[in-house]
């Protein structure tokens, strides 16, 4: 048998000396095959990715044992650059592609490597074969381009050096299902190509589909592996990340009653009112984002917002929130008109979020970021706080404690002391709705709030949302693409598509309903 | 924040420049024979042991200046070899203690805290914003404080020497100079391009008294040291009609002026302040413009001047430095040794060479003859009038060494009404 | 009109010299992240070498010797100094370069001494006359110059592969070093150009109209510094546009004092920081800047 094009032996990684994020960590790529490593969020996966890549030490990470082989040879002590030129490239999480750059200059600065001008247009052109859609927004900055196409647009980019080894980081992130699915098939004529790749998924579904072999990574070290098929099989996966057996939402809220329901309380008496969103419509330049939509969120209750990439759910959230101004049309938030508030105001009408690309700070540490969001609540000035009253102290001990109630909800209890900078895309998410959760809403937005965790972490969300929602009594606004997440938690789902609105109605309506079949969700859900 | 820093920092050092000069008599036989003095009936103080006198020198051997300070340190340095070589002042050899201060307030005022009870006296504090933080501290220490410029701001110090006269009384003279001799007549516009600062509005001051007195109007134009393109000046004066131009700036200022002014066909008399002119001017593209049209006005005598006082200070030089730049620095620099020595013998005379005898001589000199390293005769009896009110007019010539060539002194009506302090 | 014009066509190229040294501003910027305060002494180092070789070598040659010792000084600046920073924080290395820049500065001034040292340009003091707008040779060579140099800059980053990599480089370095772009390549080109840019900046800012190289050159580099800031930090149009802003309004302002007195004197020193902080109110990033702004 001959050495496969990429083994890796042994590996541990460290981030700044202390967090062992990888631990004797073995796999190995045969030349010419797909292999997914699965695995919850924290589990080391994109570390891996980066180990692999030669890229640790721009995040502070370093291989303290073990080793990285590429076709036959070492990597270490090369560069990521080293790394390229043997044949091998990443396509980062998030995309990350250049945004200023036209979509020709990305594809420029992906092919950087490769000195031969007719070897660059010849991978240009195979770029653009697999990618029509590219080749027709060639002087496109990348920035305007969709997700999905930006997601494309990373893959093309990565695919100029005509690589031996591909390595995709959570190519489906934040991706509505229909384009998840023509992902996964462009990961296939990629590698029917000759390319191999090394895949990271939290959508194992889609992972386990394109891929031989698979390896699941729990906490830093790889505890299953095995073909595809056969890791598939077993009733971990199927569990865990796959999600088989979706709920229906009654089995859930009778099944799992959240443990940490009890402890919550609102320090101060509000009810969660209507939402009335009426003939909203929001421009930006000549491109029109929203146009005219209505929809209402009873007080109480989950209403979803579900739609392709570039329909118009994140701007419509950001109208909620105050930051972007509708162009026409009026939110009524109960009685108060949110359209004509700046988003202080609205936030203290009991309106919180989180968003898409997350907004922590780094730095500190997750109970401090969970802090910050209780300020709206505090009592105690700032200047009792600075002089260390008794009363504050008292208060800063309550504070606390109602801190750590809300993250033994969500799990993240165990990262409180941790910097959020150490944390994985998942956790960070978590964090942030927990930050949302410390400010007591009655309304929460919540923008993709299960994007990058796996079918278990998801379900945890949903229930600590569940949970959260019965306690407090509050109503929720999502936008999500994963749609067992969306299907079991809300009670009203309306569907948007370039900016307008399709369809509405309870899940089971909107599930059958052939405009969203066609639109959003595609073959699979059928 | 960093560019106004160094703004402010250029144009102290400019102001050094210019204080840093300061005359005195050459061998002006001040009656009392020093050097016959006997020790023993003489009160000494600080910086005055049996055989040594110790005075100090505060300048900018690291900062901005530091060419220009080097030079005056060597000429002073030569100076007292060669008194000691002749017998030194009261009997005691000279000794200079040269402090470096890199142009900052806060490291001069340090120094001079550790240099004060070591010196009888200060030659020199170089810099407008050094000398000005140190001069309310040697007053109250009663400490003789020379070549600090020509700033109007020391004649509100007893114990401090103006080598000549203020700037005012500079640009006064200028205004009367251009009425007088160039020809300017009255109802003419005289534009006045002047640092922003002592020294610059000190000239402004002198030149807009002098207009009003002469029946001129002055056009003026404000800028820092950091503009060395004076286009936009240029064409300014240009459209107001000036028929002359007064430069209270330094040599970049000048050198862009004069030659935009020329090759905008605007030939005026351009009249600078002492500290105006560098000899290198004369080499960069302005040198021919420079030729035709500017002159300057100085407290002291340019490198050039025929007259005894001047042609020892050059023979010094050129014993002490014979490859240094030459230019007012040199003159300078030995005129303020010589005004220092004559307070330092006139002390030993009355029998009180203490910091405070010191300056009791300097104030009691009313008749000083420096032998052409100032225009005339100096009187240091009155602390709140400059020791002389007239200056040398001298144009800028590539045959002369110095770069200037002398055409003579000047005290006009405006400069000896013009009112100081 | 003419003497409008003459004040207008002073600006545009005393502008075009500010853009030069405003683009270098922000090509370092955006290759390394550094505020790069020792750009005023790289400056005064091109300028410098040109006017004490002019002399021995000749003129040009002495004009190549500058720009590539400009360049050359950036390189190792950054190669020394900036590369070897633990952390990468904005605020360390700028006050690092603030400590370059008194180090060369003291030893420039040191060697200069309070001369004015010519730059022996074949132009020198002559002026070209045209439709009654009167203008220095030299500044309308300088201006000239600087279109063209903008127009290679423009070929550079929007037509060569390394350019199109140190635009992405300077966009996400952690993604173009995936992409197998060296960052430390990129960013010592980043230097490199700033320097070269900076010293033809300088050789024009020592001709006629003004004396020569002084250690006060080095100072005027920071009057690039607000058309830098308004043009947005990190984009090279704008630096270009803000440098042509800030000339003009400058010229203007000295050209028109004796109008605008009521305003004060010394307007010219005072404009160029009014209309940044006026474009700045206007529009927080600049008239260029990537938009930081919240985006959901």
């Amino acid at each position: 048998m001959p050495d496969p094009l990429l083994s890796v032996e042994d590996l541990t990684v460290e981030y700044g000396g202390a967090v062992r994020a990888l631990r004797g960590v073995s796999l190995s790529v045969e030349a010419g095959s797909v292999v997914a490593v699965l695995g919850s969020n924290g589990a080391g996966k994109t570390t891996l990715l980066r180990a692999v890549s030669q890229s640790l030490g721009s995040v502070g990470g370093r291989v303290t044992a073990g080793r990285v082989r590429f076709d036959g040879r070492d990597l270490a002590r090369h560069d990521a650059s080293a790394a390229v030129r043997a044949g091998l490239v990443q396509v980062p999480e998030g995309r990350r592609i250049f945004r200023d750059l036209t979509v020709e200059e990305n594809l420029r600065a992906g092919g950087y490597t490769v000195r031969d001008a007719r070897a660059r247009r010849a991978a240009t052109e195979r770029v653009f074969r697999l990618f029509p859609i590219l080749a027709e927004r060639r002087h496109q900055r990348g920035g305007l381009l969709s997700g999905g196409q930006q997601q494309m647009l990373a893959m093309g980019r990565a695919l100029m050096t005509s690589p031996k080894l591909l390595l995709l980081d959570e190519p489906s992130l934040g991706l509505a299902p229909q384009l998840v699915e023509q992902i996964g098939d462009i990961i296939e004529q990629i590698h029917a190509q000759g390319t191999s790749v090394l895949l990271i998924e939290q959508n194992a579904a889609m992972g386990l589909r394109v891929a031989d072999r698979a390896y699941v990574l729990e906490v830093g070290v790889v505890s299953t592996r095995g073909s595809s098929a056969e890791l598939a099989a077993t009733d971990e996966i199927r569990d865990r990340y796959l999600g088989v057996a979706a709920p229906d939402t009654d089995h859930v809220v009778q099944d799992a009653p959240p443990a940490a329901a009890a402890h919550l309380q609102r320090s101060t008496p509000a009810r969660a009112q209507e939402l009335r969103v009426e003939d909203l419509t929001v421009r930006f330049g000549g491109i029109t984002a929203l146009s005219g939509v209505s929809f209402t969120v009873g007080a109480g209750t989950v209403h979803a917002l579900i739609g392709p990439n570039g329909a118009g759910k994140s701007t419509c959230i950001n109208v909620l929130g105050g930051a972007y101004r509708a162009t026409s049309g009026t939110v009524h938030y109960g009685d108060a008109a949110v359209t004509s508030l700046p988003a202080h105001r609205i936030a203290d009408l009991g309106v919180a979020r989180t968003f898409q690309n997350i907004s922590l700070s780094l730095e500190a540490s997750v109970e401090d970021n969970l802090l910050v969001g209780r300020h709206r609540v505090m009592r105690t000035r700032t200047s009792a706080q600075a002089l260390r009253l008794p009363r504050a102290r008292r208060e800063e001990r309550a504070e606390r404690a109602a801190v750590r109630r809300i993250a033994d909800l969500l799990g993240i209890a165990p990262l409180l002391d941790r910097a959020v900078h150490t944390l994985s895309y998942g956790d960070r998410k978590r964090v942030e709705m927990g930050r949302a959760l410390a400010s007591e809403p009655t309304l929460l937005l919540l923008d993709e709030p299960v994007a990058g965790m796996t079918h278990g972490e998801s379900a945890v969300m949903a229930d600590a949302i569940r949970a959260v929602q019965r306690e407090l009594g509050l109503s929720v606004l999502l936008v999500e693409h994963d749609m067992p997440f969306v299907m079991g938690l809300a009670e009203r789902v309306t569907v948007l598509d370039f900016g307008k609105r399709i369809a509405e109605g309870t899940p089971r309506e909107v599930q059958r309903d052939p405009e969203v079949l066609r639109a959003y969700l595609g073959t699979a859900a059928a | 924040m960093k560019h106004r820093i160094r703004a402010a920092l250029a144009l102290a050092g400019c102001a050094a420049v210019l204080a840093a000069c300061s005359t005195e008599d050459p061998n002006a036989g001040q009656g009392g024979t020093a050097q016959g003095g006997s020790a023993g009936d003489v009160r000494t103080g600080t910086g005055v042991t049996a055989d040594t006198i110790t005075v100090g020198m505060l300048t900018d051997l690291s900062g901005p200046f530091a060419a220009g300070a080097a030079v005056q340190v060597a000429e002073t340095r030569a100076y007292y070899e060669k008194v000691n070589a002749d017998g030194g002042i009261c009997d005691r050899d000279v000794q200079v203690d040269v402090q470096d201060h890199g142009y900052d307030p806060q490291k001069a005022v340090a120094l001079y805290r550790s240099m004060a009870s070591n010196v009888v006296a200060l030659q020199q504090v170089l810099g407008g914003p050094t000398s000005a933080a140190v001069l309310p501290l040697a007053q109250a220490d009663g400490l003789y404080l020379g070549g600090h410029g020509w700033a109007g701001v020391a004649l509100q110090y007893e114990n401090a020497q103006i080598p000549g006269t203020t700037y005012g009384i500079e640009s006064a003279n200028a205004i009367d100079y251009l009425v007088d001799e160039l020809g300017v007549a009255p109802g003419g516009k005289v534009g006045v391009v002047y640092f922003v600062g002592d020294y610059g509005n000190d000239s402004l001051a002198g030149a807009q008294y002098a207009a009003q007195q002469r029946g001129l109007e002055v056009v003026p134009q404000e800028i820092t040291p950091r503009d060395t393109d004076l286009t936009a000046q240029a064409s300014a004066l240009q459209q107001a009609g000036v028929s002359a131009v007064i430069l209270g700036a330094a040599p970049a200022q000048l050198a862009s002026l004069a030659g935009v002014m020329s090759a905008q066909g605007l030939n005026v008399p351009i009249i600078g302040n002492t500290p105006t002119f560098g000899p290198s001017l004369l080499q960069t593209p302005a040198g021919p413009a420079l030729e035709q049209n500017f002159y300057t006005v100085t407290s002291i005598a340019p490198f050039s001047l025929d007259k005894p006082g001047v042609q020892a200070a050059r023979e010094l030089y050129a014993t002490a430095a014979p490859d240094g730049e030459t230019g007012w620095e040199v003159p300078l620099a030995y005129a303020q040794a010589e005004l220092l020595t004559n307070a330092l013998r006139g002390a030993c005379d009355a029998g009180d060479l203490t910091p405070e005898g010191v300056v009791t001589a300097m104030r009691g000199t009313a008749d000083l003859d420096t032998e052409g390293l100032f225009a005339t005769p100096m009187d240091f009896t009155d602390p709140a009038k400059p020791p002389t009110r007239t200056v040398y007019v001298s144009r800028a010539s590539a045959q002369a060494d110095g770069g200037l060539e002398v055409l003579g002194t000047v005290e006009g009506p405006s400069a000896q009404s013009f009112p100081v302090g | 009109m003419s003497y409008f014009l003459t004040q207008l066509a002073n600006g545009l190229s005393y502008g075009l010299i500010l853009g030069l040294i405003a683009v270098g501003f922000v090509i370092v910027f955006t290759s390394t992240g550094v505020l790069n305060f020792a750009h005023g002494s790289v400056l005064l180092t091109g300028a410098y070498l040109v006017a004490v070789l002019h002399d021995p070598i000749g003129f040009w040659a002495a004009v190549v010797v500058g720009i590539a010792g400009a360049a050359l000084l950036g390189v190792l600046i950054n190669a020394v100094l900036v590369r070897n920073l633990a952390e990468a924080n904005p605020g360390t290395a700028a006050i690092l370069m603030l400590g370059v820049d008194i180090l060369l500065l003291t030893e420039l001034t040191r060697r200069i001494g309070n001369r004015v040292l010519p730059i022996g340009a074949p132009w020198g003091a002559d002026v070209v006359t045209l439709g009654g707008v009167t203008l220095p040779t030299s500044r309308a060579v300088a201006a000239g110059l600087a279109v063209l140099v903008f127009g290679l800059l423009w070929f550079l980053f929007a037509r060569t592969g390394f350019g199109v990599a140190m635009r992405a480089a300077a966009a996400d370095g952690d993604t173009a070093s995936l992409m197998g772009i060296r960052l430390s390549r990129t960013g010592a080109a980043g230097w490199a150009l700033a320097g070269a840019l900076a010293a033809i900046a300088g050789i024009f800012l020592a001709s006629f109209p003004a004396p020569g190289v002084a250690p006060a050159l080095a100072i005027s580099a920071f009057a690039a510094i607000p058309a830098w800031v308004l043009g947005g930090f990190d984009s090279v149009v704008g630096a270009i546009v803000g440098g042509l802003i800030i000339g003009v309004v400058t010229a203007l302002a000295v050209g028109y004092e004796t109008q605008l007195h009521f305003l004060g004197r010394g307007l010219g020193e005072v404009v160029p920081y009014a209309v940044m902080i006026l474009v700045l109110l206007v529009r927080p990033s600049g008239l260029f800047g990537r938009e930081e702004a919240v985006r959901a």
